[in-house]
């Protein structure tokens, strides 16, 4: 394998892990809520930026910063429950999305008025280290963010699938009112829901600062790959939003090495529409129409 | 259990009429007596904002000294900001507010070209004399007797780093990599011509999105193209990513790249080992070395903001300072102001020398630099002037 496609697949993997767990974090809300939080990128921006208040303006060593920057995302996303998505729960669909993306501008906003336009450059756990991986220069960062983003997602799936709590999430998300009639906390899955979704996009976060630095516009692009993503591997299945973030990853890495740079991102986009034209419910994906 | 929230047909409506209402009312603007207002079109908010902080603080800071000495034409100046954001449609809409309820007698306008496009033919139909700082080419090649330019057009960036990466560095084989965007696009094509016309080959041209994280393909496929020297064609954030991407990609390369990323903000995201090799333009130098007016300056903006300022808000001071004498000189009649500005030849700013020229271009030259080595700090090396 030559130095440069190495080089090109682990940048690809790395990229691909973040928008897998941004994509995860689309399914969670989605599967549980009915919902898709248009503020999600906005979400992996406020995690980024916890993390620069904990380890560049606190100088928290970053074994306290980073459960400090998660431990606050998970509240994020308990609070984020509490004062938009519950008002709105019971309200028509559009509303709640348009809610979403409404309190993202708002967000994104609040973001630029509490840290500032300047990006930030919040350090890795490994430094600016390189190593080199048959004979290709790598971030450390980057191999850090594939194992990072492979650990949450495989916690994710065993607390989904492996955990009497991962079957109420699972009850409620297919059936919210039979779910309460067998006497499961609804809400308190609800709440759950958000904290996860908290805690992964904030995972994503942390992990893109030290690799794409960090500013308030940053949330967006990555929300919007992640939706390609999910939507080529399947809207609602769990290795389908690995798969999709790992294939629009190394897409536009191979993409941009051996096609062509300018259309790196009209790749993945045909890509998606493609998918959309010929298998709407993605590689792993179930159709919309036949969950009703 | 509370009690359950339900949405009635009025409520709906309320909201509606409160939401409405607040996105109907914006209060109109207006100057007092005693008062020459102008309006200053500034991406406040949004991601334009990196580079629009510097152009309200430097404007800010200008309206307040001006004041302080007594005015314009005997009257005091007052700066009306109105926020742009990164929309075309809100460019053109705060102009027409600002036209509509202050009737100014100078405006200035954004500094992203794509915005001055879009609000280009409502100066026409307005006929308000105006600056902007956004450097596409393709606002002088509109022609507009009533706009000036206020740093470096694109094309003379171009032309800096294609003559220093050939001439300056004697390199034969140039990579081009650029953000895809009226602003790099054009300076890529026309840096290319010029590498070519220098005797030299470009091996590659490569674009990347201004929202892209990663251009390591880029990079990789230009080096494997065989360039002895990359021209990279940026912003801050994303030139910054360039750099940081090259140092951990052991690319060792020179790299000559574009001001964005020589500005304070931008420089300081990269670790001064990683830029050792790059050579930047910028298009004012406001280091000590220009002088006690510029050092005080700096010394000035940094008392106030707590942050350095750079050559691109910068340069809105200047037009501040050469409005205010062309104020004293015709008073705020339009079309008098607008022959003032055409006719402003040596102005010694504090980012550039300004003489406007057919084009309504104000500045003609830009400086190069390398990195002392070890520091994140600029080493003048030389002006490259059109």
């Amino acid at each position: 394998m030559s130095q440069q496609l190495v080089q090109l697949i682990v940048s690809g993997l790395a990229v691909g892990a973040v928008y897998a767990l941004v994509g995860l974090a689309f399914i969670l809300v989605n599967e549980a809520t009915g919902v898709v939080n248009f503020a999600t990128g906005q979400f992996v921006m406020v995690g980024c930026f916890v993390a620069v208040t904990t380890v560049v303006q606190m100088q928290l060593p970053l074994a306290a910063a980073y459960p400090l920057a998660l431990t606050a995302m998970a509240f994020f996303g308990a609070i984020f429950y509490a004062i938009v998505f519950r008002p709105l729960q019971d309200r028509a669909v559009v509303t709640v999305i348009i809610g979403t993306v409404m309190i993202g501008i708002v967000i994104q906003n609040a973001s630029l008025i509490t840290w500032g336009s300047v990006p930030f450059r919040p350090r890795s756990p490994f430094g600016r280290q390189v190593v080199d991986v048959f004979g290709a220069a790598i971030s450390a960062h980057a191999l850090f963010v594939i194992a990072v983003a492979f650990l949450m997602i495989g916690l994710l799936y065993v607390l989904i699938y492996r955990t009497s709590v991962g079957a109420r999430m699972r009850a409620v998300a297919q059936d919210r009112d039979a779910a309460r009639l067998m006497g499961i906390g609804v809400d308190r899955m609800f709440v759950l829901t958000w904290v996860i979704a908290g805690l992964l996009t904030g995972t994503a976060g942390i992990l893109v600062g030290p690799m794409w630095f960090a500013d308030v516009n940053m949330g967006d692009p990555i929300a919007l790959k992640a939706f390609a993503a999910i939507i080529i591997g399947g809207f609602s299945s769990v290795p389908g939003a690995i798969l999709g973030g790992v294939l629009v990853g190394l897409a536009e890495m191979l993409g941009a090495a051996y096609v062509s740079s300018t259309y790196k991102d009209g790749i993945v986009f045909l890509i998606m529409i493609l998918f959309l034209l010929v298998r709407p419910q993605g590689i792993f994906g179930e159709r919309i129409g036949e969950r009703a | 259990m509370g009690k359950k929230r339900t949405m009635t047909r009025r409520t709906v409506l309320a909201g509606l009429a409160a939401g409405a209402g607040v996105t109907i009312y914006a209060p109109r603007l207006s100057a007092q007596a005693g008062e020459i207002a102008v309006g200053a079109m500034v991406p406040i908010t949004g991601p334009f904002n990196v580079s629009g902080q510097q152009y309200h603080f430097s404007l800010q800071m200008a309206q307040d000294e001006i004041n302080a000495k007594g005015g314009v034409a005997g009257k005091k100046l007052k700066i009306v900001f109105e926020d742009v954001k990164d929309s075309n449609s809100v460019a053109v809409n705060a102009y027409l507010k600002v036209v509509r309820d202050l009737n100014p007698p100078f405006v200035f306008l954004s500094s992203y070209t794509t915005q001055n496009l879009a609000t280009e033919p409502e100066v026409v139909k307005a006929q308000i004399p105006g600056m902007y700082a956004g450097g596409g080419d393709a606002m002088h090649a509109k022609k507009n007797p009533w706009l000036f330019r206020i740093r470096p057009y694109d094309g003379l960036q171009a032309l800096a780093l294609a003559r220093h990466a050939t001439e300056g560095l004697g390199k034969k084989k140039i990579g081009i990599l650029y953000v895809q965007n009226d602003f790099g696009q054009p300076g890529a094509l026309a840096a290319e011509k010029i590498v070519k016309a220098a005797g030299a080959a470009v091996v590659g041209l490569e674009a990347y999105a201004f929202t892209d994280n990663d251009m390591s393909a880029q990079l990789q496929k230009l080096k494997n193209a065989g360039a002895d020297c990359l021209i990279a064609i940026s912003y801050g954030k994303d030139g910054a990513l360039i750099l940081k991407l090259a140092k951990e990609m052991a690319l060792n390369l020179p790299i000559v790249i574009s001001s964005g990323v020589m500005v304070p903000a931008a420089r300081n995201l990269i670790a001064p080992d990683e830029l050792a090799g790059i050579y930047g333009v910028m298009d004012a130098h406001l280091g000590p070395e220009r002088g006690a007016a510029v050092a005080d300056y700096v010394k000035r903006f940094k008392d106030r903001f707590k942050i350095d300022p750079d050559p691109f808000g910068s340069c809105y001071y200047d037009g501040a300072m050469i409005l205010k004498q062309v104020l004293d000189k015709v008073g705020p009649d339009r079309a008098k102001i607008r022959d003032a500005l055409k006719a402003v030849k040596g102005y010694e700013g504090v980012t550039n020398t300004f003489t406007t020229d057919a084009d309504g271009n104000m500045v003609h030259s830009l400086a190069v630099f390398s990195i002392k080595p070890g520091t994140r700090d600029p080493v003048f090396l030389r002006t490259i002037g059109a």
